[in-house]
């Protein structure tokens, strides 16, 4: 076993270990986050918009998956992440110690994940600081200019991702030290990027056509194959993104993985059963059945999301089923029962 | 409620990762173990313990959702009035693809199967493969409404001249 034991430089003056184990695990995680935006977010969003966009759809989360990279290495990991000296790092922002990564060696450890390089702790902090950015994409996706949503997401990741990735996550940061939870980025990741997309839908306004039924096809999906792809994709990148959140290959990770793999398959029960309850009950407009299909798997597709991202909470998953008021006994039931299993 | 509401968040980034998170992040100070998450939730703990934790959730939530909200509405209204966010009405009603990349997925000009580049081909080779490539491409999706003016203002679709009449009553070999 080729461990080395080496002094972590925190000021807990933690005994970290670099296991080849949990080391394997994490770069497994990694590029399960990664392959999450890169073939998986841009699939999921490009085939719910209008075929004339797919390629620009794609190309925005493309680029700001590069973009951010650079952007990681060069500020944001150390505003986000800077190992605490004790001195300089702030409540809400860390400090410039990690600028260009300096100091970070082949054997250095950060004392939120002890038993990986720091290389590999920063890797994976990466993925999620792309996917954040990479999720507002869909709120404003078909009608915002290029290189301002370039800008705008560069400024995002340094004013917004940063300052409350470091706030909720190191032990610095006034929101973990007031004792919030976060495990794998509930509030980091998702509810940073759906208020972000919110705004930037209120700014940027409307789609042409939207809300118009004569107009439905300027808004209309274009090819949900590739939505029900992504989204496959997406639940196989959640297993990385939650049991990779434990930074170790142990139990809590195995536990995370299991809650994220149920969580999933109630979600999307939940939202069928859903489905099935409302559709058959409210009338349908007379649209050509084209609409019915689209719009049925799209919004099934998105439902079945929602509870991945409570699983992503660190746990039990299934309350979702209860929150979309759902309905059947044996659900909540079974909700429970699993939620017992933490 | 999107379209009650009138705001078009296209992808439902809002609904599907900002309600989720905050219900995520709520249930959190109810399910949360000590052994498990360092912090006991109101299932594993003292009613007032556990109510405490969910407090600090919420107070977790709520200002992360304040930063994000008034920080993102800055940066945006400060690019949109200095070199603007969106595109023209016609870029966005042809789509963005050829306006800034220049390229498009090719599907988009074809009226008809036997208007795709190479369809000649597929057409002569009756193929399995040919066949599924010609019923992919004949896909109803592909065919947009001949009445709005997004069809109006596309370029003509490519001529083949070798191409032979389309049959749609071909012999399918499979």
């Amino acid at each position: 076993m080729a461990t080395h034991k080496i002094k972590n430089q925190t000021v807990l003056e933690v005994e970290s270990e670099i296991i080849p184990g949990d080391t394997a695990w994490m770069m497994m995680s990694t590029v399960l986050v990664l392959f999450m935006t890169l073939p998986g977010l841009i699939l999921y969003y490009s085939g719910m918009i209008r075929i004339q966009n797919v390629l620009a759809t794609a190309m925005q989360i493309f680029s700001i998956t590069c973009l951010i990279s650079a952007l990681w290495m060069f500020f944001g990991y150390s505003l986000a992440f800077a190992p605490a000296h004790g001195h300089s790092s702030s409540f809400i922002y860390g400090d410039t110690s990690r600028f260009w990564l300096l100091g970070m060696h082949p054997t250095s450890t950060h004392q939120l994940a002890p038993n990986i390089p720091e290389s590999l702790f920063c890797s994976f902090q990466m993925t999620f600081a792309i996917i954040a950015p990479s999720l507002i994409v869909g709120s404003f996706a078909d009608r915002m200019k290029f290189i301002p949503m370039l800008i705008f997401m560069a400024l995002w990741h340094l004013l917004v991702y940063c300052p409350i990735a470091h706030s909720i996550w190191h032990p610095d940061g006034f929101l973990f030290k007031a004792g919030a939870l976060d495990f794998a980025g509930g509030t980091v990741v998702h509810i940073s990027s759906g208020m972000s997309g919110l705004i930037s839908t209120l700014v940027i306004g409307n789609r042409q056509g939207f809300g118009d039924e004569e107009k439905k096809h300027l808004t209309a999906p274009h090819n949900i194959l590739f939505t029900v792809m992504g989204s496959c994709m997406l639940w196989v990148g959640w297993f990385g993104f939650n049991a990779g959140s434990s930074m170790s290959a142990g139990v809590l990770a195995t536990n995370a993985f299991l809650n994220t793999f149920l969580s999933s398959s109630f979600g999307a029960i939940a939202w069928l059963l859903t489905e099935w309850y409302f559709r058959s009950k409210i009338p349908l407009p007379h649209l050509p059945s084209f609409f019915h299909t689209t719009q049925g798997s799209q919004a099934s597709l998105e439902w079945s999301m929602v509870p991945w991202l409570d699983s992503s909470r660190s746990h039990q998953p299934v309350d979702m089923s209860i929150r979309r008021h759902l309905i059947s006994s044996e659900l909540s039931v079974g909700s429970f029962a699993i939620s017992a299993l933490n | 409620l999107k379209y009650r509401l009138r705001i078009d968040d296209a992808l439902d980034a809002f609904g599907v990762h900002a309600v989720g998170g905050i219900v995520g992040g709520i249930l959190t100070g109810f399910f949360s173990n000590e052994h498990i998450n360092g912090a006991d939730g109101v299932f594993y703990a003292p009613l007032d313990v556990g109510l405490t934790q969910v407090g600090k959730q919420i107070y977790g939530i709520v200002v992360v959702t304040l930063w994000a909200c008034i920080v993102s509405l800055i940066i945006l209204l400060g690019l949109k009035y200095s070199i603007g966010l969106r595109v023209k009405p016609e870029v966005e009603m042809n789509g963005l693809d050829k306006k800034f990349f220049r390229e498009e997925i090719a599907a988009v000009h074809f009226h008809h199967p036997s208007e795709a580049p190479g369809s000649h081909l597929l057409q002569t080779s009756q193929s399995l493969l040919g066949e599924i490539a010609m019923n992919i491409l004949h896909f109803p999706h592909f065919q947009l409404p001949s009445h709005t003016p997004l069809t109006q203002s596309l370029p003509e679709p490519h001529s083949v001249p070798t191409s032979p009449p389309p049959s749609d009553n071909g012999a399918h070999p499979i």
